[in-house]
């Protein structure tokens, strides 16, 4: 009797133990993978870098492209990806590949907003990036990385604004504010939390020091009279 | 520069009060984007929403267990027909709690990915595992199993009025499994302690063993892969040494108390020391 009890738990932890090792082995696989994303992710932002230069801000149509080719990447990284994790347990592997998820998704929000000045919802996103949104289909972009990583160019946009000033951009501050406080005005309307709460914190800084460069512009004269969106 | 700084931090606060985006823009776009973010928000609370329901319940669900394994702490020294009154209430809180909390929880987790909620009821779930396991092991002396657990958890066919495809469950990982038994350690130590000092010898013989068959299942994973369970290890490691020491200074005074005279001895000890350092 006794020894069957102990055979028992030895088995119990023998489970466990191969439970482990599995995970360790997806995690690894899915690890190798997200390796791919990140880079292709650092070149992306390597290439937007640019646009904080002189010369960059004049060029940003020329620099969205690039990032554009260098993004059509991700939807094939992705597949990839997806092959990996087991159907069913995608949030089991999630937090290995949340965070570059959102630094792409940032990287494709802010190429929209430079070409198009708007934000790209989530379903343009992810079907950029060869994803659904919808947790049924499996594996999908998570609506809450997405809202952090379009929260995410916030921060990029401010520079920008100063940035387009020492190049003698005037316009393009007065654009950004705009954005911003169309941005601000969305994000309001949801109740974030925990993370997400400490991005939109950071929508408010990035929409105040855009606001502070506005002022200076406007204070000194420097408004182009042609803007429309100034406010 | 204060000046400026204060009109601008107006300004903010102004788009925050109002929350909206400035007059100017464009109405037709700025609806659109408004429209979608009213879109995500409302996901977005419901996934809120539901991890607040089953964090709620799991947080009950570890209470009531707690209060199951208090009332089984106090068997030892108690008579047979107490003991069995006192198993069979445990029993059915037991149930109870299935059949309530952590059905309410398997309902919430219906169509879901259990991994996406798994941080918001593994607490309970374990505290569950621990009280469940403490009662099987009264009752029969030996670990509950893994599938033992699982199959408590799984309501699917006995509920006919939602006969659905997929069996409503509450997903048991090993891992789950693993803590609440060596959270069990713990509580077997807790009444082996307390079986010395009311004379129940042979129960105290029986958990050793049990403790250090569990102890050789731990040894079995090597590599501690879990930092939570790496300190419940630790923890273990310390009880099984106690319960090691209580069977020892048993076996010592054996040879020279007569049997019946030994419990008096221990439960002198145990008065004057408390109960929950070894006994020497």
């Amino acid at each position: 009797m006794e020894k069957e009890e102990a055979m028992d738990i030895t088995e119990a932890f023998a489970t466990y133990g191969s439970c482990v090792e599995r995970e360790a082995e997806v995690r690894e696989c899915v690890q190798g993978i997200v390796k791919e994303l990140e880079k292709t992710s650092y070149s992306v932002t390597t290439i937007l870098e640019r646009m904080h230069n002189a010369q960059g801000v004049q060029n940003i149509s020329k620099i969205c492209e690039e990032c554009r080719e260098e993004l059509s990447k991700v939807s094939g990284q992705y597949s990839d990806l997806q092959s990996r994790v087991p159907p069913g347990e995608y949030y089991r592997y999630h937090h290995t590949f949340r965070a570059t998820t959102q630094r792409l998704v940032a990287a494709t929000c802010l190429v929209t907003y430079l070409q198009e000045a708007r934000l790209a919802p989530h379903d343009e996103v992810a079907a950029s990036m060869g994803l659904s949104t919808r947790r049924e289909d499996g594996f999908h972009l998570d609506l809450e990385d997405y809202l952090q990583g379009a929260l995410a160019l916030t921060h990029d946009l401010s520079r920008l604004a100063i940035n387009a000033v020492s190049a003698g951009d005037y316009a393009r501050p007065f654009q950004i504010r705009q954005f911003l406080r169309e941005l601000h005005g969305a994000y309001s309307l949801l109740y974030p939390k925990n993370e997400l709460r400490k991005r939109f914190d950071e929508l408010k800084y990035a929409l105040k020091k855009t606001e502070e460069v506005v002022y200076n512009l406007s204070l000194r004269g420097l408004k182009p009279a042609e803007t429309e969106t100034s406010g | 520069m204060v000046q400026i700084v204060s009109q601008t931090m107006t300004e903010a606060v102004i788009v925050a009060k109002e929350g909206l985006p400035g007059t100017i823009a464009s109405p037709s776009q700025d609806t659109v984007l408004m429209d979608l973010f009213r879109e995500y928000s409302k996901t977005l609370d419901k996934k809120n929403d539901k991890y607040e329901r089953v964090y709620k319940a799991s947080r009950d669900v570890t209470v009531r267990s707690k209060r199951v394994i208090f009332s089984m702490q106090r068997i030892p020294g108690l008579s047979e027909e107490e003991r069995e009154t006192l198993l069979g209430t445990a029993s059915g809180d037991l149930r109870d709690i299935e059949q309530t909390l952590l059905k309410h929880i398997a309902m919430e987790l219906r169509d879901e990915d259990p991994y996406q909620f798994v941080n918001a009821y593994t607490a309970g779930l374990q505290e569950y595992i621990e009280a469940l396991s403490f009662h099987h092991f009264l009752l029969t002396g030996s670990i509950v199993s893994h599938e033992e657990v699982q199959r408590r958890l799984t309501y699917g066919p006995q509920d006919e009025a939602q006969a659905a495809l997929v069996p409503l469950s509450v997903l048991v990982r090993p891992k789950e499994y693993i803590l609440g038994v060596a959270d069990l350690t713990g509580e077997l130590m807790r009444f082996c302690i307390k079986c010395v000092s009311t004379a129940d010898f042979d129960k105290c013989y029986q958990i050793c063993d049990v403790l250090k068959a569990m102890h050789g299942g731990f040894l079995s994973l090597g590599y501690i892969p879990a930092k939570e369970l790496y300190h419940k290890m630790m923890v273990f490691k310390s009880s099984l040494h106690k319960v090691e020491e209580a069977c020892y200074s048993l076996q010592l005074r054996k040879s020279e108390v007569p049997a019946d005279m030994l419990s008096d001895v221990f439960a002198m000890y145990d008065a004057e020391e408390n109960s929950s350092t070894p006994l020497l």
